[in-house]
């Protein structure tokens, strides 16, 4: 990742979203709608995304980053670079551990540079067992407003975010969002 | 109640019981959880409470319509069951229903992939 250093702004960690929040935005039936004309399963589109994650993953220095389609009771991962295990193999993971669903909630980029210090996210099997240990993600917001996923990376180490990864993050999922509207029917 | 409850919560009266007034926990591990993830296996139940809340207003005709073409009656608490129900949910015309199937098989297979890795233990019926 860019190095924070002095002079650098260091992006702070940012609210969860709240239960009710969560469940409000998850079963938001116009999202859902909205990503189910995604053709999320086209190789092409994965293919392209995948592409797009390593680029961020290498931009920022982190070992993993993600595209990710949030519904209503888990998490679709259509696009990753250094993902393996079993939420490769699965496909997702429930939306409960979901860190995404917190930048889909609120629409605002959301930051945790600290999993195992995060109140909201420190009790999270992702964390606990998985291991992971810091977060960023973007929200992909669609031309009607709704917010279908987001772009993330996520560190096997606690971590600071600077604002400079947090434009590249952005640039990124504006990239991520065009491309899965031009595979939307 | 926790989040994880309430997405995952199965009302009391979508549950099996049998013939005797007990609760089947152990048809095909319907009823078990992997504990260090707290991840329960999704049933036919989840799938209704689910649809429950995404199309309120067409519940019953979605869901009884469901039950029609996938055979079974909506009590199940069988893998087979699940199966053919998120098969047909899939395949439905209905995008909400395509996407609620599409989310519970990612619970399935996440269960499956945890399970075969990590302890699991049965769940405590409720009180």
């Amino acid at each position: 990742m860019n190095e924070p250093s002095l002079g650098t702004t260091v992006a702070p960690a940012t609210p969860a979203a709240t239960p009710a929040e969560l469940i409000a935005a998850l079963t938001d039936t116009d999202r859902l709608r909205e990503i189910g004309r995604v053709d999320f399963a086209h190789p092409a589109l994965k293919a392209q995304l995948d592409a797009i994650t390593a680029r961020t993953a290498s931009e920022l220095g982190l070992p993993i980053s993600l595209v990710t389609l949030v519904l209503d009771t888990a998490q679709l991962v259509v696009g990753s670079h250094g993902l393996d295990g079993w939420i490769s193999a699965a496909g997702g993971t429930p939306a409960e551990w979901s860190f995404c669903a917190h930048a889909v909630a609120s629409g605002e980029v959301y930051v945790v540079p600290d999993s195992a210090q995060d109140p909201v996210q420190r009790d999270n099997p992702l964390v606990t067992v998985d291991g992971i240990a810091s977060y960023a993600g973007v929200p992909l917001v669609s031309a009607s407003g709704h917010v279908l996923g987001a772009h993330c990376v996520i560190g096997a180490e606690a971590q600071d975010f600077s604002a400079a990864d947090l434009d590249a993050l952005a640039r990124a999922g504006d990239e991520v969002m065009a491309l899965l509207a031009e595979y939307a029917h | 109640m926790t989040l994880a409850a309430k997405l995952a919560h199965v009302p009391a009266q979508n549950q099996m019981t049998g013939s005797d007034g007990t609760q089947n926990l152990t048809d095909d591990g319907a009823r078990r959880t992997v504990t260090r993830y707290d991840l329960a296996r999704p049933t036919v139940g989840h799938v209704r409470q689910s649809l429950e809340r995404l199309v309120p207003e067409d519940f019953d005709s979605v869901w009884n319509g469901l039950l029609e073409e996938s055979g079974i009656h909506g009590f199940e608490q069988d893998r087979e069951s699940l199966e053919r129900l998120l098969t047909v949910m899939t395949l439905s015309v209905h995008p909400i229903t395509a996407i609620c199937a599409r989310a519970q098989a990612v619970r399935l297979a996440s269960f499956d992939h945890l399970s075969a890795n990590h302890p699991t233990a049965e769940v405590e019926p409720p009180p």
